[in-house]
């Protein structure tokens, strides 16, 4: 699997990205987090949609689902990311509808 | 005054995060980045020039970031993200006012029967004031650099003076990579949207062959592109073996016709450096070499194995090398023998300033003297 050479190129078919403007919002954010191993709940903000994928002309798969899980490993996690698996676990649903 | 009464908490960040991410570029490599800005007004820009004279602290605008040179990466310095700045405000017949963080696929969309035709390869995350501030090439080499396309510009030059620059002096901030100031707004001339579009592949046996097909086609005057494969990028792309060149015109002289074939032919174009990067060809570079020593350049780098690709009707080729080649520092040297120079498209930055011509490296630094006198914009590059 080729690693992320930092191009850039797949930085505008993410909507995070498009919607905030902030490069530490971006595939090429994530990968720079993911290189150099910094677990930040900043990677809950990725909607894991795989649009940087398909957008990546060099063919990178960053993997984020499973960065996302290191990051949990680690003990970081976001607050609304917490919010939602317990109410999965609690109600069946993610908005906590009884 | 600190940068809190300037930006809001959304439009200013020291994160540890942002630190790290903005103390990168394409060129992927480490500087020290202090913070980020999101400018969304020139009256923000102006004050931010204050902030920056009173506390010594230096200023790296930034687009896309998709600059290969280093020309991003901060030497200590705050970062100023331009892409908040990203309307597209007034669209005539022959032209476009846009603020210079809008991103170019997105421009070309808005523009509809008409578009802006210097298309560089980051075409669909690279923004305006990036491109200027590189004078960027595009796709088709035959409509010239970005520059070419700049009626006015509206910046805030180093010593923090809000200016609207006219033809006369819009010149000091086209391919200045940042050191003049920061490019606010642009107004650019645009084109009919371009109908009729064919394309040839042209196969040979020795470049030199090659060679004297280009100088005629160049004659001809209406190929929007002529884009080179050696022998190894030629297989890679899947052509036959040996030397070729894909020809793009602007009518109905090529023989490869139908909107679709076009386009496929084209792709080849696109994508022989992702196969070649794929092929562990990481290093790629971007010469340019004058046209009587053209022949003789790539008939050393086809002896020396190099792989290499490039745009013919400009001159700026891109040999391939694999990580830590010594071949590189043959080729510069093979480049100055040959009175070529080391970068035909992608700048100088930080990684290549000490390969820049002292008579270039004069010019600009004479005029950044009355831009920028205090030395505040992307210290550190270039020549500084
Ligand atoms: C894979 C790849 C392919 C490329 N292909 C091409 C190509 O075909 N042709 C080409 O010419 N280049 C090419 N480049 C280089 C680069 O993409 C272009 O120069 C592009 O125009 C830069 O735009 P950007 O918005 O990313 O600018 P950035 O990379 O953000 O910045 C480029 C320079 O402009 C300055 N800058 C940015 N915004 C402003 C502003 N508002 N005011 C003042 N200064 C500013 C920066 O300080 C920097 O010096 C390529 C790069 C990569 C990684
Ligand atoms: S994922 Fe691909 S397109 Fe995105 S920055 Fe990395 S190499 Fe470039
Ligand atoms: S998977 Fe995440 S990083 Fe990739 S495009 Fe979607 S939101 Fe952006």
């Amino acid at each position: 699997m080729p690693r992320c050479n930092e191009c850039g190129l797949c930085k505008e078919s993410c909507p995070v990205f498009r919607a905030l403007k902030r490069e530490s919002v971006s595939p090429r954010g994530f990968a720079i987090l993911q290189k150099k191993e910094v677990y930040d709940k900043i990677i809950f903000l990725c909607s894991l949609c795989g649009n940087c994928k398909h957008a990546c002309p060099y063919g990178v798969d960053l993997d984020l689902l499973k960065f996302r899980e290191k990051v949990l490993e680690k003990g970081v996690e976001s607050s609304s990311n917490k919010k939602v698996i317990s109410n999965l676990r609690h109600t069946g649903n993610p908005y906590g509808v009884e | 005054m600190n940068l809190s009464d300037i930006f809001t908490s959304a439009n200013r960040s020291d994160t540890e995060v942002d630190k790290i991410i903005y103390s990168r570029d394409a060129t992927a490599e480490d500087g020290e980045c202090l913070g980020v800005v999101w400018p969304r007004t020139a009256e923000e820009l102006h004050k931010l020039f204050s902030y920056s004279r009173r506390n010594d602290v230096t200023l790296v605008p930034r687009g896309a970031g998709t600059a290969n040179q280093g020309q991003c990466i901060p030497q200590k310095s705050l970062v100023v993200d331009m892409s908040k700045m990203n309307k597209i405000l007034e669209i005539g017949d022959d032209y476009v006012i846009v603020q210079a963080g809008v991103v170019l696929d997105d421009l070309n969309r808005a523009l509809k029967d008409k578009f802006f035709p210097v298309i560089p390869y980051t075409h669909k995350v690279c923004t305006v004031g990036g491109m200027i501030a590189a004078n960027a090439h595009g796709l088709h080499s035959y409509y010239g650099k970005t520059g070419k396309y700049v009626i006015a510009l509206e910046v805030v030059d180093g010593a923090g003076r809000y200016l609207k620059m006219n033809s006369s002096t819009i010149k000091n901030f086209i391919g200045f990579e940042g050191t003049s100031g920061i490019i606010v707004g642009a107004k650019l001339r645009i084109l009919p949207k371009q109908l009729a579009r064919t394309a040839s592949i042209f196969k040979f046996n020795t470049v030199s062959a090659l060679v004297d097909k280009v100088m005629r086609l160049k004659k001809e005057n209406n190929a929007l592109a002529i884009e080179y494969f050696d022998e190894r990028a030629s297989v890679l792309a899947g052509l036959d073996q040996g030397f070729h060149i894909l020809v793009e015109y602007n009518d109905n002289t090529g023989n490869i016709k139908g909107i679709k074939e076009v386009a496929e032919a084209l792709e080849m174009k696109e994508k022989i450096r992702y196969i070649l990067y794929k092929h562990r060809y990481t290093q790629i570079e971007d010469p340019y070499i004058p046209d009587d020593k053209l022949a003789h350049f790539l008939h050393w780098l086809s002896k020396n194995q190099v792989p290499c690709f490039g745009h013919l009707n400009i001159n700026v080729l891109h040999p391939c090398f694999k990580e830590f080649s010594k071949m590189v520092d043959e080729m510069y040297e093979k480049l100055s023998f040959y009175n070529g120079r080391v970068s035909g498209e992608w700048g100088w930055g930080l990684k290549r300033k000490d390969k820049m011509l002292s008579a270039d490296i004069d010019k600009m630094k004479l005029k950044n003297q009355q831009l920028d006198p205090k030395n505040l914009m992307n210290r550190g590059k270039v020549y500084a």
